[in-house]
C-alpha cells in the first residue's frame, strides 16, 4: 500500500479548490491589507478601486450580515479592521472583481488613513508594557529556589527564538457557493471543518445547519491551516452572500505570508543547575511567547510549550513561568509541534551551556537525565511504557555514537578551516489534544450494494496520509483489498463537530472511530453469514474479500455476503465515535493525564562547517523513532523526513525578519529559504523500535506528525559544535539566537572582527533586490 | 488602451492551439485558466518553488527537438510561437512512466501540490542527455523544486529508480525516442519535430504600438518585480525570433549574444576554456530552469547589486555593446552603474553584446557566492577575482564584489594593489585592507553590515584558497583572521 492518493498527484489530475472547473458568473476576491502595523482608521478609501474595471464591489466590516467578529478561542479578531488595525496586513476590505487580476489591480487603488501608534514586535517589550493575552501563570515542581544551592553547576541566560512561516506549497484558499433557502456551501483549504462552519455560520448570521464545509485535500497544512483558513472562508462566504454569486479566494503568496501567522518565535531566560554527576537538579525557565496581535491559538500553544518544557529529562525541580505577550504581528498560530519544540529548545541550550561550563559534552548530560517509566512529569503524569531510553541506547550504539565522535575529534584536529560536529536530540512527546474536549473522533463508513465501500472521518488530508491510514484500517477490519475502498472528502454535512486535524491525533482519532464503524457493520454481516452457513457469528471471518467460515474458506465472497446482508435488511452503514480513555488536564492548576501516550525517539546530526565562508553542510540524520507498529511504513517514513526536514529548517535556514515597524520583510520564497532537496543531509538513516504495540493507537500505530520536528534541533547544536572547535564564541555570546544562518555561523566564527565604522552618508537605498 | 493581443501558434503537449492573447501574458495563466491544465501548480510566481514546472521544446537546426525545463510563471505566452510546451498531462500515458511509477513507490509525493512539478523537472532532465543519469543529475534536474512535506529523501530515492531503471537503454543519439520507446514518454513526441517544421510563423499584423515597449529577455526578474502589470503592457520579447549567435573570439576577446542564457554560458566550450569552473559556478546561480531563460543582458541591466554573473564579469574586464537604433558604442562594465539601479543607457538603448578578454595561461578566474541556502538562492555577497601571477609577483588582478554597496562594485584600489607585488601572503592580507575601504555595506534582509563587510573579506582571501592553496602559505593568511 502506497499513499492513496499519490497516482492522482504524479499524473496532475488530483485537484485542489482551484482546480475544479469555476462554476459560472464566479467572482475572485482580493484583500486589501493595512499598510501599517498599529494604528487608529480615520478612512479606508476604495474609491477608486471601485472603478478598476472588471471590480463588482467592495466589503467592509459594515457589510457583514451577522457577528463580523472570529477567533479561535475567543472572537477577539475582527474578519475586517474597523477602529483600529493591530498588524501590518490586516484586511480592511475585500476587493470583488470578475478576475483575480482586476481584483488585485484594485487592491492597489485602495488607500487607508491610519493614525499611527507604536508599534511592539518584541515580546518582552510586550510583557513589559502589560500587552498580555492572558495572565502570566507559574508552574513549579518541587522547590526551585531551594535547590540552587545544591548545584555545583549554575548556568543562565537568555535565547532569542524565532518563529517559522508554514510555507505550505498550496496557498490558503477558499470558494463559497450561495445555496437555497439562504444556505451556504464553503470549499476551503481548511484543516478545521467544523471551526470555519462555526465562523462562516457567525458572520453570515446563519445556523450551523445552514452552512456545509467541504474539504477534499490540502497542498500542506502543517498548522496554519488550523485557524488561519477560517479568514479566507469567511470572506468569501461574506461576498458570496452580498453579491450571490460563488466567490472565491486563493491568497498569493506574499499576501499569504504577510497576512496569516507563523510559529511563535519566544524570547527565554533559562536557568539549570546540576551537580557534579551531571544529575539536573533544577530548571527554571520563563517564555516569553511572541503571540502577535489577537489570540488565535496562542494560549494552547503556550501550554504545549509548560508542559514539553523538560521533554524527556527526569528534573526534581521545575519552574516554568509562561506569558502569551500581545505585540504587532499577525497572530501566530499553530505549527507542528505546537509550542512543543519552544519547550524543548531552552533546555538544550541550557545543557549546552551547562556541558561547556562543566567541561563535558552536552550527549553526557543528556544521557544522565533521561526520563523511565514511574517517573512522574511535572504536570503530574507518569511515565508508562517509557521507550525514551531504548531509543537513546539504540542510537548510540546502532550509530556507533562513540566511534562518529572519535572521526569528529579526528577530523577537527587535522583540519584547520573544515570542522565537523554532531549533537543528540532526545524527544518525548505527549499525544493528545491537550484541551481535553477535542480529543474525539468520527467515521461514517458505507458499504455500497456492490461491495464499494466508502470511509468518511473528520480527518482531513493534507497529504500526512490520513485517507491512506483509513483505506488500510477498514480494509483489515472487513478483510478485503484497499482498492474497495475509497476515502471520500471531509464534509460538515457528513461529520458534525469535527476536531480540527492536528496534534498527531488524526489518524488515532479517527482511525478508532473507523474501527468501530466497521466492526459494527461487519458484526451485522456475520450473522447473516452465520445463518446461512449454521455456525455462530464469531466463527465468520472474511480474509481477502472471502467469507471464511471456522478459518476454512467459503464459496462466499464479499460481495455475495454485502448483497445478502443488504437483501436481509441489516445495516450497512455505520456511525463510529471514540475518544481515548483515561484523559484530563486541568490546565489551570497544570495537573492531570493530558497525554493518551508518548511518543519517543533519539536523534543524531552530524554537519561540516567551512570556517572559511560561514556556511555548513549537513552530513546526516540518524533517528530511532518508536513509531509502535506502523500502517503504512511508506506514509509513516514520510511524516518522520518531513517533520526532520522543517524542524531543521526552523533552526538554520528559515528566518522571518520583520523589521521595527513590522513589516514582514522576508516576504516571499526569494527571500525566505526552506530546505530544498541539496539543502538536506546527503545521508538520511532511520531505525524503527521493533517489537512496540501501543494499545492506544489503531493497529497498534503511534502518532507520527509531529514528534519528528523536534529532532531537527539537533542541527542546531550541531553546527555550534563545529563552529565552537574553531572560535571560542561560546565566551561572548550573550543571547543564544535561532536559526543559526551563515551569518550566525561566520559571526561566531569570527566573533572579534572588528565593526565597521560606521558611515556618515545616509544608507542607500535597496542593496538587495 | 492599444490592442495588445496577438495570435500565437504552437503545441500544447498532443494539440495545436492557436490562440489571440497578450504576449506578456504568463504560461501559467494561459495554462492554468484558458486550458483548465490545472496538474501545473501555482505556488509562488516567482520561480522560487517550481510548482509550476512545464517543459518547452525548440525545433534544432538539425530537426530534432530539444526540451529544456521553465517555470511557466515566469514564461511569456509570446514566446511559445512555433514551439512546443509540454505540461504534467502531456507526460501521462496509459501505464504510469518510470519516474511517475518511482514517485508512487518510494512515497515521494504526500500533499502532492508540488508533486506535479517535481515529476515534470525529473522527466525534463532525462530528456536533456547533458544531464548524467544518476543521483547527481537527479538533483540538478530538481534544483528548482520545493517540497514542503517529504525531507526530499523519497523523492530523491524515486529518481534514481527511475534512472536507474531507464539508464540502460538511454546510450543512443536520439533521446527523445528512446524514452518513448521505454515508455518513459507518450509516443507522440515522436511526431513533434515535423509538425514543429510545418508550423509556420504567424504573420504580423503590421500594427505598430506606439508606446514604448518594454524589454524583456528572460523575465525572470521582470515577472518578479511587475508580475501583475505586464500582461497589459506592450512587450518586445528579445527572445523570441532569431536564436542568440554563438560565443566567438575577435582580438583577443571572447564575444558573447547580449541574450545568452546562464545555462547556455556555463556549457559554452570557449567559455569554459576561459572559465574552467564555471559549471560548478552554474550550480549556484538560481536553478536550472531559471538559468534557462535568465539572460546575461537581464542581469547586467536588471542593475542589481548582488547580480551574480554581472560580479563575475566585472572581474573579467567586460565590455558591453549598447545599440541605439542600430549605432553602437562600448562601455566598459564597471562604469555602466552610475547608482542604485541607475544605469548609463538610455532607455531605447539595448546592450546587445559582451566581451571579455580570452584568459591568459598565466591567469586564473574564480567565483565565490554565499547565501542562505546553497541553491536557488540570492547572494548575500558574491566576489569574483582575476589573477595574473608570473615569476613570484602579482602581474595584474580584478576583483568584484556584489552585496556591499549600491551596485556590483568593480574594486579598482584592490585590484590595482595587486600589480607587481610579491606573491606572499602578506601581500594578500594588505590587498584585503586596502578592499575593506573600498566598500560600505549596508544591513537589509540578506544580512547585517557587519556580516557582509566580515563575509566580503572571507570570500576575497576565499578566491586564493581556491586558487593557489598549493602555491600561497594560505595558514599565514588564515592565522591574521
Amino acid at each position: 500500500m502506497r499513499h492513496c492518493d499519490s497516482a492522482l498527484h504524479v499524473t496532475g489530475r488530483s485537484q485542489y479548490i482551484d482546480d475544479v472547473p469555476a462554476p459560472a458568473g464566479m467572482l475572485h476576491g482580493a484583500v486589501f491589507g493595512s499598510p501599517v502595523a498599529h494604528g487608529l482608521i480615520r478612512k479606508i478609501d476604495v474609491l477608486a478601486a471601485r472603478e478598476v474595471p472588471g471590480v463588482r464591489g467592495v466589503v467592509l466590516y459594515g457589510d457583514i450580515p451577522g457577528d463580523p467578529m472570529i477567533g479561535a478561542l475567543k472572537n477577539d479578531e475582527p474578519l475586517f479592521a474597523k477602529d483600529e488595525v493591530l498588524f501590518m496586513g490586516q484586511p480592511l476590505a475585500l476587493i470583488v472583481a470578475e478576475t483575480p487580476e482586476s481584483a488585485r489591480r484594485a487592491v492597489k487603488a485602495c488607500s487607508a488613513l491610519i493614525d499611527e501608534l507604536p508599534v511592539i514586535t518584541c515580546p518582552r517589550e510586550a510583557f513589559e508594557k502589560s500587552e498580555l493575552l492572558q495572565e502570566p501563570r507559574v508552574f513549579q515542581k518541587g522547590d526551585v529556589e531551594t535547590s540552587w544551592s545544591e548545584c555545583t553547576n549554575i548556568v543562565e541566560g537568555t535565547i532569542d527564538l524565532a518563529g517559522q512561516e508554514h510555507l505550505y506549497l498550496e496557498t490558503n484558499r477558499a470558494r463559497a457557493i450561495p445555496r437555497e433557502d439562504g444556505q451556504m456551501s464553503v470549499y476551503s483549504s481548511t484543516q478545521s471543518p467544523s471551526a470555519t462552519q462555526k465562523h462562516v455560520a457567525g458572520v453570515l448570521g446563519l445556523p450551523m445547519h445552514k452552512v456545509e464545509i467541504d474539504v477534499k485535500r490540502l497542498g500542506g497544512g502543517f498548522g496554519g491551516k488550523e485557524d488561519q483558513a477560517t479568514h479566507w472562508a469567511c470572506m468569501a462566504a461574506v461576498a458570496a452572500r452580498l453579491f450571490s454569486v460563488p466567490v472565491q479566494i486563493v491568497l498569493n503568496r506574499v499576501d499569504d505570508m504577510r497576512m496569516t501567522g507563523k510559529r511563535h518565535p519566544y524570547i527565554q531566560d533559562y536557568k539549570i543547575g546540576l551537580d557534579d554527576e551531571g544529575k539536573i537538579l533544577a530548571y527554571e525557565i520563563h517564555h516569553y511567547q511572541n503571540s502577535g496581535a489577537y489570540m488565535d491559538l496562542s494560549a494552547p500553544v503556550l501550554e504545549r510549550t509548560v508542559l514539553h518544557s523538560s521533554n524527556a529529562y527526569a528534573i526534581p525541580n521545575v519552574k516554568i513561568h509562561a506569558a502569551a505577550c500581545r505585540t504587532n504581528l499577525p497572530p501566530n498560530t499553530a505549527y507542528r509541534g505546537f509550542g512543543g519544540p519552544q519547550g524543548m529548545f531552552p533546555l538544550e541550550v541550557a545543557i549546552e551551556k551547562a556541558a561547556l561550563k562543566m567541561g563535558v559534552s552536552a550527549d553526557w548530560i543528556q544521557s544522565r537525565n533521561l526520563i523511565s517509566d514511574g517517573y512522574v512529569m511535572h504536570y503530574g503524569q507518569e511515565q508508562e511504557a517509557c521507550n525514551m531510553q531504548r531509543t537513546w541506547d539504540e542510537a548510540m550504539e546502532e550509530f556507533d555514537v562513540e566511534g562518529v565522535r572519535a572521526r569528529v575529534e579526528a577530523f577537527n584536529a587535522e583540519n584547520k578551516m573544515l570542522k565537523k560536529g554532531f549533537a543528540m536530540m532526545p524527544v518525548c512527546f505527549g499525544i493528545s489534544f491537550t484541551k481535553t474536549f477535542l480529543n474525539q473522533g468520527s467515521s461514517l463508513v458505507h458499504v455500497y450494494t456492490d461491495g464499494s465501500v466508502s470511509v468518511t472521518t473528520g480527518g482531513i488530508e493534507m497529504g500526512q496520509g490520513i485517507s491512506s491510514n483509513m483505506i488500510v484500517i477498514c480494509s483489515r477490519v472487513f478483510g478485503i483489498p484497499p482498492e474497495r475502498i475509497k476515502s471520500n472528502s471531509t464534509n460538515t454535512t457528513r461529520i458534525a463537530n469535527i476536531s480540527p486535524s492536528a496534534a498527531s491525533a488524526t489518524t488515532d482519532l479517527n482511525g478508532n472511530a473507523t474501527i468501530l464503524a466497521c466492526r459494527e457493520i461487519l458484526e451485522g454481516m456475520q450473522k447473516v453469514a452465520a445463518k446461512e452457513f449454521g455456525c455462530s457469528p464469531d466463527d465468520i471471518m472474511i480474509k481477502n474479500a472471502v467469507v471464511h467460515c471456522f478459518g476454512e474458506p467459503t464459496e462466499m465472497t464479499w460481495e455475495q455476503l454485502v448483497l445478502k446482508t443488504y437483501f436481509s435488511r441489516v445495516q450497512l452503514m455505520a456511525h463510529g465515535f471514540y475518544t481515548p480513555p483515561n484523559v484530563s488536564y486541568d490546565p489551570a492548576k497544570n495537573e492531570g493525564r493530558p497525554f493518551h501516550y508518548y511518543t519517543y525517539g533519539t536523534c543524531m546530526i552530524e554537519v561540516t562547517v567551512d570556517c572559511l565562508r560561514g556556511t555548513y553542510k549537513l552530513d546526516a540524520s540518524r533517528i530511532v523513532h518508536d513509531l509502535g507498529r506502523t500502517i503504512i511504513p511508506t506514509v509513516d517514513r514520510g511524516q518522520i523526513e518531513g517533520g526532520l526536514a522543517q524542524g531543521i529548517g526552523w533552526v538554520t535556514l528559515e528566518e522571518l525578519t520583520f523589521n521595527d515597524d513590522g513589516r514582514l520583510t522576508s516576504h516571499a520564497l526569494s527571500t525566505y529559504k526552506a530546505p530544498d532537496a541539496e539543502f538536506m543531509p546527503s545521508e538520511m538513516q532511520l531505525k524503527l523500535l521493533e517489537n512496540v504495540e501501543n494499545p492506544g493507537g489503531p493497529l497498534g500505530s503511534k502518532a507520527v506528525g509531529e514528534p519528528p520536528f523536534m529532532y531537527g534541533i539537533a542541527a542546531f547544536f550541531a553546527i555550534r559544535n563545529a563552529i565552537a572547535a574553531y572560535s571560542d564564541f561560546h565566551k561572548n555570546e550573550k543571547i543564544v539566537r535561532s536559526p543559526v544562518t551563515p551569518e550566525q555561523v561566520l559571526l561566531q566564527l569570527y566573533p572579534d572582527f572588528a565593526s565597521a565604522p560606521v558611515s556618515s552618508d545616509p544608507p542607500q537605498a535597496g542593496q538587495t533586490v | 488602451m492599444v490592442n495588445l493581443l496577438q495570435k500565437i501558434s504552437f503545441i500544447l503537449n498532443d494539440r495545436l492551439v492557436s490562440t489571440s492573447v497578450p504576449a506578456g501574458m504568463l504560461v501559467l495563466d494561459f495554462l492554468r485558466k484558458e486550458e483548465r491544465l490545472t496538474g501545473t501548480k501555482e505556488g509562488c510566481k516567482e520561480g522560487d518553488c517550481g510548482a509550476c514546472s512545464v517543459i518547452f521544446g525548440e525545433l534544432n537546426e538539425d530537426g530534432t527537438v530539444g526540451y529544456t525545463p521553465m517555470t511557466a510563471c515566469l514564461m511569456p505566452m509570446g514566446e511559445l510561437e512555433g514551439k512546443h510546451v509540454v505540461t504534467i498531462e502531456g507526460l501521462n500515458m496509459e501505464k504510469l512512466s518510470p519516474v511517475q511509477n518511482a514517485m508512487v513507490d518510494c512515497g515521494g509525493s504526500q500533499c502532492g501540490y508540488c508533486t506535479p512539478g517535481f515529476v515534470v523537472s525529473m522527466t525534463a532532465g532525462l530528456m536533456e542527455p547533458r544531464v548524467p543519469l544518476d543521483k547527481e543529475g537527479v538533483l540538478y534536474a530538481i534544483s528548482g523544486n520545493l517540497c514542503r512535506c517529504t525531507g526530499y529523501r523519497s523523492i530523491i530515492e524515486a529518481g534514481v529508480q527511475a534512472v536507474d531503471s531507464l539508464a540502460s537503454r538511454l546510450n543512443g543519439p536520439d533521446r527523445i525516442k528512446e524514452l518513448c520507446e521505454a515508455e518513459a514518454l507518450p509516443s507522440y513526441f515522436m511526431t513533434i519535430p515535423e509538425r514543429l517544421a510545418e508550423l509556420k510563423p504567424a504573420v504580423s499584423d503590421g500594427s505598430k504600438i506606439d508606446t514604448d515597449p518594454i524589454y524583456l529577455g528572460g523575465g525572470t526578474d521582470l515577472y518578479v518585480q511587475r508580475g501583475d502589470e505586464i500582461p497589459e503592457l506592450p512587450v518586445d520579447l528579445l527572445k523570441k525570433g532569431e536564436a542568440p549567435a554563438p560565443v566567438y573570439t575577435e582580438d583577443g576577446m571572447l564575444v558573447l549574444d547580449a541574450r545568452m542564457s546562464f545555462e547556455d554560458f556555463a556549457m559554452d566550450r570557449l567559455v569554459q576554456e576561459s572559465i574552467p569552473q564555471v559549471k560548478d559556478y552554474n550550480l549556484l546561480i538560481a536553478s536550472w530552469p531559471v538559468r534557462t531563460r535568465a539572460t546575461l543582458a537581464g542581469n547586467i541591466c536588471n542593475a542589481s547589486p548582488i547580480a551574480d554573473m554581472t560580479c563575475l564579469l566585472l572581474a573579467l574586464e567586460t565590455e558591453l555593446t549598447i545599440s541605439n537604433a542600430g549605432r553602437l558604442r562600448t562601455l566598459p562594465l564597471k562604469d555602466f552603474f552610475l547608482g542604485y539601479k541607475r544605469l548609463n543607457k538610455k532607455p531605447e538603448e539595448q546592450v546587445v553584446r559582451i566581451s571579455f578578454p580570452v584568459c591568459k595561461p598565466q591567469e586564473s578566474v574564480n567565483w565565490e557566492k554565499v547565501s542562505k541556502r546553497t541553491w536557488l538562492d540570492i547572494a548575500t555577497v558574491n566576489s569574483a577575482a582575476r589573477i595574473e601571477v608570473g615569476e613570484g609577483v602579482f602581474l595584474s588582478a580584478g576583483f568584484a564584489l556584489g552585496g556591499v554597496a549600491a551596485t556590483p562594485l568593480y574594486l579598482t584600489e584592490a585590484s590595482s594593489y595587486l600589480s607587481g607585488k610579491t606573491f606572499e601572503p602578506s601581500t594578500v592580507l594588505e590587498m584585503i585592507d586596502v578592499a575593506l575601504e573600498e566598500f560600505q555595506p549596508i544591513s537589509d534582509v540578506r544580512g547585517s553590515a557587519d556580516y557582509k563587510r566580515l563575509l566580503a573579506r572571507q570570500l576575497l582571501i576565499a578566491h586564493f584558497e581556491k586558487l593557489f592553496k598549493d602555491e600561497l602559505k594560505m595558514e599565514e593568511i588564515y592565522a591574521a583572521l
